[in-house]
Order: C-alpha cells, then sequence, then structure tokens
C-alpha cells in the first residue's frame, strides 16, 4: 500500500535544508519544536506535494485534451444523463491522475525551515480549575449559541433575578447539587446567564459554582494505591455526597496513562443507571483527579458479607441489572473486557454499576498489568485464553456467566492461576472442545499445542444445583466455548430466567434505576447473619476495600 | 489553502515512519484539527508542529497503538529535519520530550477527553469485502482496488475538515468511488451500488463529493500558478 508520505520518501533529499538554528541558548525547561515555519506563506505554496499515492492507475491514456471542459461541467441531477457524466468523469478522473503524474514533479511537500525552542510553560501548560465538566454536561451541540437560541425562548427582563433552581436548569445541573449562596450571589451580579450561553461561558460559570476545582471536594481517607492512581473516599462540598477521588499522576515517562486516557474518553460518553457516573475532571499540573460517585462495595464484598450465599432473588436482580448496563455499553461499541465482582459495584439500595473502564476496549487483553500485578483470568473465555484477537461483545459474555455461577455457588467457577490452569479447569467443567462443535477453538494452534486430555461434560445442574432449570438454561448460553454462540447481553436480558421480574423493567429509562419500578427490592439474603453486620462489613476500611479501581 | 495542511501532512508522514496504524494517523490528524480550532488565542504560540507531535502520540494511545514518545519524538524531530543528524541524547533532547508529553496533558485538557472516534476505515474494509464477492475473481485481481481506495482514504487526512464535515460512511464510499473510477471498473448489475452500501448516497451527492475530495486533495496545490 502506497501513501502520499511513503512516495514523498524518495524526494526527501529535496527538502530544503533546516532554516533556523538549534538554539541551545534558549532551551529551558520544556522544549519543542517551536516556530518550526517561519517561513511566509509565498513560500509556502510554493512547494506542491508529491501527490503520487495512487497505485497502477491506466498508462494507456495520454489524452488530456477536454480536460477542462469535463471538470468544469456542473453537476445536475439529470438522470438520463448520469450515465454519460459518470464516464466522463472517469476520464476526467484518469485523464487528471495522468496529469498530477507529469506535474508533481520532484518537489518536495514540507519545506521547513526548523528551529526549536522553549515552549513557555506558563502560558501553554499551566494549571488552573477548568474543569471538562463530566458529569453535569449537556453535549456541546445543546449549549452552543445557534442551537440555543432556536430552541428557547429568551428572557430579556434585565432585572430578573435567578434562584438556585434557575440556575441549575440553565445550567444543566443535577437537582441534588446545592449551590453556595455567594454562587447565587454572583451569578446574579454578571449578566453571563441573561446571555445566550456558549461553551465558554458555561464553562465559566460552572468553574464559578466549583466543578473542576480541588476545592470543591473534601479528601477523606484513603481507599487504595496502585502504581498509577490512588483513590481517595471524598466529599463533594456542593452536594454533601461522598465521592470517589481517583489520583493518577502524570511525571511518569510516557505521560497519562493510557488506560486513565481511554476511561475517562469512553466514560463520558456513557450515562447509564448501571454505569458507575463520572462526576467531574480535575486538572492540575501533575495531578489529574477522577471524581466517581462513591459507592460503598462491590459484589465481591457483598458476596463475603453474605456468607457467599445469595439469594436466588437478589441473584436474578444483580445479573439483570449487569445484563442492562452491558447491553447499553455494547450498544455503543464499548466492550468491557474485565468483568468480575470486584468491578461491579453495588449500592446501599442494591444498585449494581459497571465500573473500571481502564481495559475497555483495547486490542488486546493484558494479563499484567503495568505495574506487573497478575490481571486475574478466573472470567477469561477460553478463546481468549487460547490468544484470540478477534474478539468483540460475546468476550464479556462469558465473565457474565461465571458471575452468575459465583452469585449462586458461593465460589468462582474457574480459579486458575495459569492460562494453562485455566483452560484446564474450563474443560473439565464443562468438557475438552470437539473438533465437529468447536471448530473454531480445536484450529487454533495454542489448543493444539497444549493437548489437553479429553474430558466429558458434566451436566451444570451438579454444579450449581441451587439454579432452576431457566438460570441453567441460562449459563449454558452464556458459557459457550465459541463465542459467536454466546447469547448477547440484550438477548439474556429477555431470558426466561428473568420471567418473574416485572416486565417494566425493561421500560426504565437508561438513566433511572430499576429499583424505581414498584415491588422490585432484594430480599435478605440467606448467609447474611443481620443487617447492621452487613454494614459493618461494607464501610470496614483497609484492606478489604476494593482495589481494582486502580488499574 | 487550509491553514495547517502542511502540519497534517507532516503527522501522516511521521505516523507512516513509525509504521503506526491508519486508524492511528487518522486519529492523530482528526485530533490536531479540532485542537488548533479551538485553541485558546492566548497559546496560539505554541508551535504546530510540536503540537502534530503530541497529537501523534496521543493517538496512539487512544487507538491503543502504543507508540513511544521516544520514537515519536525522534521520527518527528528526523521528518522535520531530514538533512540533520539525528537528535542527540541531551537535555535538549529530554526537554524537547518532556515537551511533547506536557502538550499531550495541554490536548487532552483542551478537547476535554473528548477522543473516541469512529474512523472510515472499517467501513472501506467491509465494504470493499462487500465488493469482492460482486466481481469475479479476475476482475477483482486484474486491478488493485483496494489499494487504492485505502491510499486515497489515507490521503484523505491531509484535509480534516472535509473528512470530519462527512461522515465516516460517506467519506469511505467517496474513496471507494474514485478508486473504481480511476480503474475503470463498473457494475452493470448494481449502477446504484452505493445506494445499496450506503442507503444516504445519491448519485449527485456521490458525483460532487468526489470531485471536492480530488480537488481539494490534489488539485488545490497546483492552483498555484508556480507550481
Amino acid at each position: 500500500m502506497e501513501t502520499i508520505a511513503e512516495k514523498r520518501e524518495p524526494t526527501k533529499s529535496l527538502y530544503l535544508a533546516a532554516g533556523g538554528a538549534y538554539k541551545k541558548d534558549q532551551m529551558k525547561k520544556s522544549a519543542t519544536f517551536h516556530d518550526f515555519c517561519e517561513e511566509d506563506e509565498d513560500e509556502d505554496d510554493d512547494a506542491p506535494v508529491e501527490r503520487n499515492g495512487r497505485a497502477g492507475q491506466p498508462d494507456d491514456d495520454d489524452d488530456d485534451s477536454g480536460e477542462d471542459a469535463c471538470r468544469s461541467e456542473p453537476v445536475t441531477n439529470g438522470r438520463s444523463r448520469r450515465v454519460n457524466r459518470l464516464e466522463s468523469f472517469t476520464n476526467w478522473l484518469q485523464r487528471f491522475s495522468l496529469k498530477r503524474r507529469h506535474v508533481t514533479g520532484q518537489r518536495a511537500l514540507i519545506r521547513p525551515s526548523v528551529s526549536l525552542s522553549v515552549v513557555h510553560e506558563g502560558s501553554a501548560l499551566g494549571s488552573d480549575g477548568e474543569s471538562v465538566e463530566a458529569s453535569p454536561c449537556t453535549s456541546d451541540e445543546v449549549t452552543s449559541p445557534e442551537r440555543y437560541v432556536v430552541n428557547v425562548k429568551m428572557r430579556t427582563k434585565p432585572t430578573r433575578r435567578w434562584s438556585e433552581q434557575d440556575i441549575q436548569k440553565r445550567l444543566s445541573l443535577p437537582a441534588d447539587l446545592r449551590l453556595p449562596l455567594s454562587v447565587v450571589e454572583k451569578l446574579n451580579r454578571t449578566p453571563t446567564l441573561d446571555q445566550p450561553l456558549t461553551r465558554k461561558s458555561r464553562r465559566a460559570s460552572l468553574s464559578e459554582i466549583g466543578f473542576g476545582k480541588l476545592e470543591t471536594y473534601q479528601k477523606l481517607e484513603k481507599l487504595g494505591e496502585g502504581t498509577y492512581a490512588t483513590v481517595y473516599k471524598g466529599r463533594s462540598r456542593l452536594t454533601e455526597n461522598y465521592v470517589a477521588l481517583k489520583e493518577i499522576r502524570l511525571e511518569q515517562e510516557e505521560g497519562a496513562p493510557c488506560t486513565a486516557i481511554r476511561e475517562v474518553s469512553l466514560l463520558r460518553d456513557l450515562r447509564h443507571a448501571n454505569v458507575v457516573t463520572l462526576h467531574d475532571i480535575i486538572h492540575t499540573e501533575r495531578l489529574l483527579t477522577l471524581v466517581f460517585e462513591y459507592v460503598d462495595r462491590d459484589l465481591k464484598q457483598y458476596m463475603d458479607a453474605c456468607g457467599n450465599i445469595m439469594s436466588i432473588s437478589n441473584v436474578r436482580i444483580f445479573l439483570i441489572q449487569l445484563l442492562r448496563g452491558l447491553s447499553y455499553c455494547h450498544k455503543r461499541r464499548v466492550l468491557h473486557r474485565d468483568l468480575k465482582p470486584q468491578n461491579l459495584l453495588i449500592n446501599q439500595n442494591g444498585e449494581l454499576k459497571l465500573a473500571d473502564f481502564g481495559l475497555a476496549r483495547a486490542k488486546s487483553v493484558p494479563t499484567k498489568t503495568y505495574s506487573h500485578e497478575v490481571v486475574t483470568l478466573w472470567y477469561r473465555p477460553p478463546d481468549v485464553l487460547l490468544g484470540a484477537t478477534d474478539y468483540s461483545t460475546h468476550i464479556d459474555m462469558w465473565g457474565v456467566g461465571c458471575i452468575l455461577y459465583e452469585m449462586v455457588a458461593g465460589r468462582p467457577f474457574f480459579p486458575g492461576s495459569s492460562a494453562e490452569e485455566q483452560l484446564h479447569l474450563i474443560f473439565r467443567a464443562l468438557g475438552t472442545p470437539r473438533p465437529d462443535v468447536h471448530s473454531s477453538i480445536c484450529d487454533s494452534k495454542e489448543f493444539k499445542s497444549y493437548a489437553f486430555p479429553r474430558y466429558h461434560a458434566e451436566p451444570l445442574v451438579n454444579h450449581a444445583p441451587r439454579l432452576d432449570a431457566d438460570g441453567l438454561d441460562l449459563l449454558a448460553k452464556l458459557l459457550q466455548y465459541e463465542g459467536r454462540k454466546r447469547i448477547s447481553a440484550a438477548d439474556g436480558m429477555r431470558h426466561q430466567f428473568f420471567r418473574s421480574l416485572p416486565l417494566s423493567i425493561f421500560d426504565v429509562p437508561d438513566n433511572e434505576s430499576i429499583f424505581t419500578v414498584p415491588g422490585l427490592h432484594l430480599t435478605r439474603d440467606p448467609g447474611t447473619k443481620s443487617a447492621s453486620s452487613m454494614m459493618l462489613h461494607g464501610s470496614r476500611p483497609g484492606k478489604n476495600r476494593r482495589q481494582s479501581m486502580l488499574l | 489553502m487550509l491553514k495547517h495542511r502542511k502540519v497534517f501532512e507532516y503527522i501522516m508522514e511521521a505516523g507512516v515512519k513509525l509504521e503506526a496504524k491508519s486508524s492511528t494517523v487518522a486519529a492523530a490528524v482528526v485530533i490536531c484539527y479540532k485542537f488548533l480550532n479551538r485553541m485558546p488565542p492566548e497559546e496560539s504560540s505554541v508551535c504546530p508542529y510540536t503540537i502534530g507531535a503530541a497529537c501523534l502520540y496521543l493517538a496512539g494511545k487512544v487507538e491503543e497503538d502504543m507508540l513511544k514518545i521516544r520514537d515519536v519524538t525522534n521520527v518527528c524531530y528526523r521528518v522535520i529535519n531530514p538533512n540533520k543528524p539525528p537528535i542527540e541524547v541531551d537535555e535538549d533532547y529530554w526537554n524537547l520530550r518532556e515537551g511533547v508529553g506536557r502538550l499531550e496533558y495541554l490536548v487532552l485538557r483542551t478537547m476535554g477527553f473528548q477522543l473516541q472516534l469512529v474512523h472510515p476505515h472499517k467501513f472501506l474494509l467491509h465494504y470493499l469485502v462487500t465488493l469482492k464477492h460482486w466481481l469475479s475473481p479476475s476482475a477483482w485481481e486484474r486491478s488493485p482496488l483496494a489499494e487504492t481506495a485505502w491510499t486515497l482514504l489515507r490521503d484523505a487526512y491531509a484535509r480534516p475538515d472535509w473528512v470530519t464535515a462527512h461522515s465516516p460512511q460517506t467519506v469511505a464510499i467517496i474513496c471507494l468511488n474514485l478508486a473504481l473510477r480511476i480503474h475503470s471498473v463498473d457494475f452493470p448489475l448494481a449502477p446504484e451500488w452505493y445506494r445499496i452500501l450506503h442507503s444516504e448516497m445519491t448519485s449527485k451527492k456521490l458525483i460532487t463529493l468526489s470531485k471536492e475530495l480530488l480537488c481539494k486533495l490534489y488539485e488545490e496545490q497546483s492552483a498555484d500558478p508556480r507550481g
């Protein structure tokens, strides 16, 4: 495959010698390829591009005549003449491409006059309280002035007094947000709110309220520490709610960590009751702080607290929430890729939230983090364990099956410590794949190299006797070796297993919890000693805190 | 002439030399284009080529095509200074490298982490697979349709303004149409193949946009009388 750039390579020697000097004395703190192109515009245009990137166009057409006529021909919608026009267009194109080859010559594309100098840190890179306002934001289109004028009737009364509620509405803020009195006062003194709202003015108002400012969040105890991030419990001074503050250090070799960039850019587009909410992003010079909603505990801690015996009705409610959150993500082509009980947060009301999108939608699923902590293999599907890279949303569905089993049986299904042991455990329980049924697995080189013994599948009911026939059917559909055969999250929600749940849960809007449906509530888990001991366990600080936010 | 076009072409060249994926280069150009449009005026003194390097580095992370900051710095320096010896590893080098890292952070902040892009590449790939089944094997072998279309798509990023103004499907169809015209491949049985692949495409739009892309991409350069 050829590209402009590749094609340009031979002409590289024709680049003019770099003009600007390498200004050593100017190099201070952080340098850039600054002021590179001090050449004036006339010279720019002087350097046409070697544009011969097209491969294999016909060589036999040397006729250049009529090119201009073709090109200037106005394009109309006359259907009768369409074929004609296409032909002439083709001719034009061929001539065009041919001509370009004659014309292009051996000219360089960029003719840079280069110098290196200093970027003034203060101007470009200073820290501030500017916020990305992740959580309370509406989309940019809505706040763009033109759209705004169209949609909203402007109030022109200059004497209008903005109440707290008005401001909340105006800036599309959550209703539970308490605006400091001083802010209400100040916003009333300035004309910001009376004018059409632009991205900039909205941001300024938000900053006024306290979004994107570190002072807005009171740091409480540390919840955990990882290679690049530290997680604190915090409290927002605006809502008095607890938040989780994930501080990401930036001074590392390779800049902002890839996982953090991906986590933020993915999460800021996801708004769902079953996906953890990113409230705010705070930039300071060397620190990026992500403000998440605070959730007391994860599914692992929940299961520990009830002695690993959950009521089947609660299993059903957690599972449907998990599928609901996943189907939302999958619809947006976001894969989670690291589902495990530690990444499913459970709040006081029993709402389940998918968390930790650090690994979401990557090309390969790493087995180790940057700190060489081992990422658990227990919830990995066999195709991925065998090195498949062409996976899609079904990669998450295997993990759902493992989690369903774990909730019902009270222990992980396949607690392997290496890829081989992991596969061994899977095949011993579900049977070794057979070439006639699981062709894609059996064809893989890795599978052949392992030479697993031929296990016969044991009925799932022997593994999970507490599960009824519907549950076993769903489990079997989730734990399919062939990714394509696994049930999807959306189909999973419609499975018989959930038939006892009210149908109206399917009508709940994305951003609302399924507990808004009347009659839906958690029951007491048989293993729980008492409600108070549950709470105690859930809020125990220290080592039992979830560590997975750190990935 | 599009402002900063040379910056985009420089990103494309550096990307190819870094052996980055096409989608990484595409993301880098689009991020850079959006950033330059959005850049606060008080920071307009920052060199666009360093921003380009930072965008390339950032795109590597977004597209999970991990580029090393060392390689990005070295290759970008080399693209800009083809006649100079490779950059020495000294204090200036480390400053330069840190500058790229810090600009990456500035881009992240200014863009508000809105970096997830849907590229036309996978659509083009999908369309090409479909077309392959429509053509006889010999007709498919005869002309390097796929290569031409892919090259056009990669080149199209010299005009991120054009690419971002249209849906990824449209961009892919236009590149495919140009490739078909260049190689004189027709579908007598499906003259409206573009409607089959992408229902929103019309023949008028197809012709207009195809010409527009070619002109913007290749014609504009020679429009200069001295060119």
